[in-house]
């Protein structure tokens, strides 16, 4: 049996709520650039959606999905994603982070550097949030 | 062609010092081996210092290097501005980071042993991009957002030591250094009320006719308590000296050099640049004035009965930060010229003597008094730092401290202030006490303890022959006080040495030649008093 918690009402809600949060946070980065949203509240609703997969049915199947060092890696690769996005406009002629240069229609270049941009402070966020939910929990044998 | 290549480089390098430090901060993490990580830091570091001397000598002619992030123009985007202020500030923490960055590879291993060293690299590095972000931007919400990068990663820093002491000294300076952000954003608050914007070119305009009203003499109030916290001024010094102390002797020496500095030199920008420091905001230098005196003494005087050196060093550097605050509250062109002497002087200084400490610890284990004894037979070219570095917190001639001290005691006897420039010289005097405490240590109590130490380097031996001959250059005096020390000579490694005596052989260069940084100084006193 999977599940760590035997209360039936919270292992059927999180059941369903987990896979809709991981989609919602999706959604939340995506439309970041239409509606309200973008990468900050995304990365937190997605780390909230793996974190009640972990709570649920256990941080030793929440690692084998997401890893300690998966985490750090993805911390390091949006910071990456979103400074090699300003790098790739300073390349091309522009001020650091001046999407416009991006493409050869400045509103398609903006399009295209905010998506990025904001996919790096997702990945960011999730990374660090859940390496903060590991360490937390943590029982202290590693160092 | 490649004079506009040269040209467009030159227009990034405000936001490239920014940049660099934070690609490799996050490369540090992905990489497996802790000395790739060094190796990233290192050229990370080194290219900043290139950017940041040349963004000085630049400067220095007289050009204003402007930078709208994301081409969105000042004073809607953020913009960064590069003035001579801005450049000496740069250099310093190029300096600084540089030599603690290549320093800390073998310091790092053998304190902080068994720890994964990426994360402590990536957190050096995004302390370093923090501070540098400070120095370049012309944003004042963007200097709060770049000085709370590098506190939180410098609170990280001091907790990467091993020790319990260093979790609490670290817990202390996270909970005092966040009280103090809180404060400036508060007062950061009030300004944009006031004025409604928060780029510094055009806040300083807008606030003059609002100078006076209780908003502003709030700001004032919030932003002076805040960053005097995070300045150290005495008596906001309490989480200075165990922070130092107990961190890692590299962070020590990093920290020291750059984080009270850089607190310093926004309270210089904000009082000369936005608030009329003369007349409105007169209240503030007022405080510092009684604060500065009183750092210099309670500093100096604490110091002098510490057993711990790296604590000692620490209540050092309460006493200069109160030199440092002394010529900024003169509000004088010779004031002020003074204070940023200082701070230049003040990094190098520290910054090397910390490093020289770090390299007793390196073989000790831990840097207490009686670390010290024997030192010039066992390790005689970190006793010889450990004296330079004293002799120019003292100020003796040829030293940059003597500089800086001339500078500060003619300021404050040109504006006809007798008690400071006593409580100068007293200041030095008690310097010179706790100095000669070291070199007591050092040079004249060897006996019992230097056998037992003996045994200790001897196991950690082996890289002690190299420490001789990379340093020849600089030492000529401290040679001769350890002729017999060679045999059984168990030193730092090398490369420890060597960012030691390059930081001293800078703190003389500027000692002998000071006219190129006092004239800089000069000049940016000059355009913040208008």
């Amino acid at each position: 049996m999977p599940f760590i918690t035997r209360n039936p009402i919270l292992r059927e809600t999180a059941h369903t709520l987990a896979p809709t949060t991981l989609l919602y946070a999706l959604y939340v980065q995506f439309h970041g650039d239409y509606g309200p949203g973008g990468g900050f509240q995304a990365g937190v609703i997605f780390s909230v959606g793996l974190i009640l997969y972990a709570l649920t049915y256990g941080l030793e199947r929440a690692q084998a999905v997401l890893s300690r060092r998966t985490a750090e890696v993805l911390s390091a690769f949006g910071v990456l994603l979103y400074a090699l996005t300003g790098v790739a406009a300073m390349l091309r002629g522009a001020a650091f982070l001046d999407y416009s240069a991006l493409a050869q229609q400045p509103l398609s270049g903006q399009h295209i550097g905010i998506m990025a941009i904001e996919l790096g402070v997702g990945v960011t966020i999730v990374g660090v949030v859940m390496l903060i939910f590991y360490l937390l929990t943590d029982t202290g044998e590693a160092g | 062609m490649s004079a506009t290549a040269a040209d467009a480089l030159l227009a990034q390098l405000p936001i490239l010092l920014v940049v660099a430090p934070l690609l490799g901060a996050a490369l540090c993490l992905l990489v497996r081996d802790a000395r790739l990580a060094w190796g990233l830091a290192v050229a990370v570091s080194a290219a900043a210092l290139v950017f940041s001397a040349t963004l000085f000598a630049r400067t220095g002619g007289g050009l204003v290097l402007e930078y709208a992030v994301g081409g969105w123009q000042p004073p809607w985007g953020i913009a960064y501005k590069v003035a001579p202020v801005n450049a000496l500030l740069a250099l310093v923490l190029g300096a600084v980071f540089l030599a603690g960055v290549v320093y800390a590879g073998r310091s790092f291993r053998r304190e902080l042993r068994g720890r994964r060293l990426q994360p402590v690299y990536s957190a050096l590095l995004i302390c370093q991009s923090g501070f540098f972000g400070v120095a370049m931007t012309d944003d004042l919400f963007n200097i709060f957002v770049f000085l709370e990068m590098a506190s939180i990663a410098g609170y990280a820093l001091v907790a990467s030591a091993r020790t319990p002491r260093a979790l609490t000294a670290a817990y202390r300076y996270l909970l005092m250094g966040s009280t103090g952000a809180a404060l400036f954003l508060l007062g950061i608050g009030y300004l944009y009320l006031v004025t409604g914007t928060l780029n510094l070119s055009d806040m300083a305009p807008r606030l003059q006719p609002a100078l006076g009203s209780p908003a502003v003499v709030a700001a004032l109030g919030f932003i002076g308590a805040g960053l005097l916290l995070k300045a150290a001024l005495f008596p906001l010094h309490l989480w200075l000296p165990n922070a130092y102390g107990y961190a890692p002797s590299a962070i020590a020496a990093v920290l020291a050099g750059t984080s009270t500095k850089v607190a310093l030199y926004i309270l210089i920008r904000l009082l000369f640049g936005v608030f009329d420091a003369a007349s409105f905001a007169a209240a503030l230098p007022d405080v510092m004035m009684v604060l500065a005196p009183a750092a210099i003494v309670a500093g100096s005087g604490l110091a002098i009965f510490q057993r711990q050196v790296k604590r000692m060093m620490a209540y050092s550097s309460v006493a200069q930060i109160g030199y440092i605050a002394l010529g900024v509250a003169l509000v004088t062109q010779a004031g002020l010229t003074a204070g940023l002497v200082h701070l230049f002087n003040h990094a190098i200084i520290k910054v090397s003597l910390f490093m020289a400490l770090g390299c007793v610890v390196y073989r000790a284990g831990d840097c207490r008094l009686s670390d010290l004894a024997g030192l010039s037979s066992r390790m005689p070219w970190t006793a010889a730092a450990i004296v330079a570095g004293a002799v120019s917190l003292v100020g003796l001639p040829l030293t940059s401290g003597f500089v800086s001290k001339w500078y500060l005691v003619s300021a404050v006897l040109e504006a006809n202030l007798w008690l400071p420039a006593f409580v100068i010289l007293a200041g030095s005097l008690m310097s010179a006490a706790y100095g000669w405490r070291l070199v007591e240590a050092a040079y004249f109590r060897g006996g019992e303890s230097a056998g037992g130490a003996g045994g200790v380097s001897g196991a950690g031996g082996g890289s002690g022959e190299g420490g001789q001959s990379p340093v020849g250059g600089e030492g000529g005096a401290a040679a001769e006080d350890n002729g017999g020390g060679n045999g059984k000579s168990a030193e730092a490694p090398p490369v420890m040495l060597l960012t030691t005596w390059a930081l001293i052989a800078l703190n003389f260069f500027v000692g002998v030649n000071p006219s190129w940084l006092t004239s800089a100084c000069r000049g940016i006193a000059a355009t913040l008093l208008g």
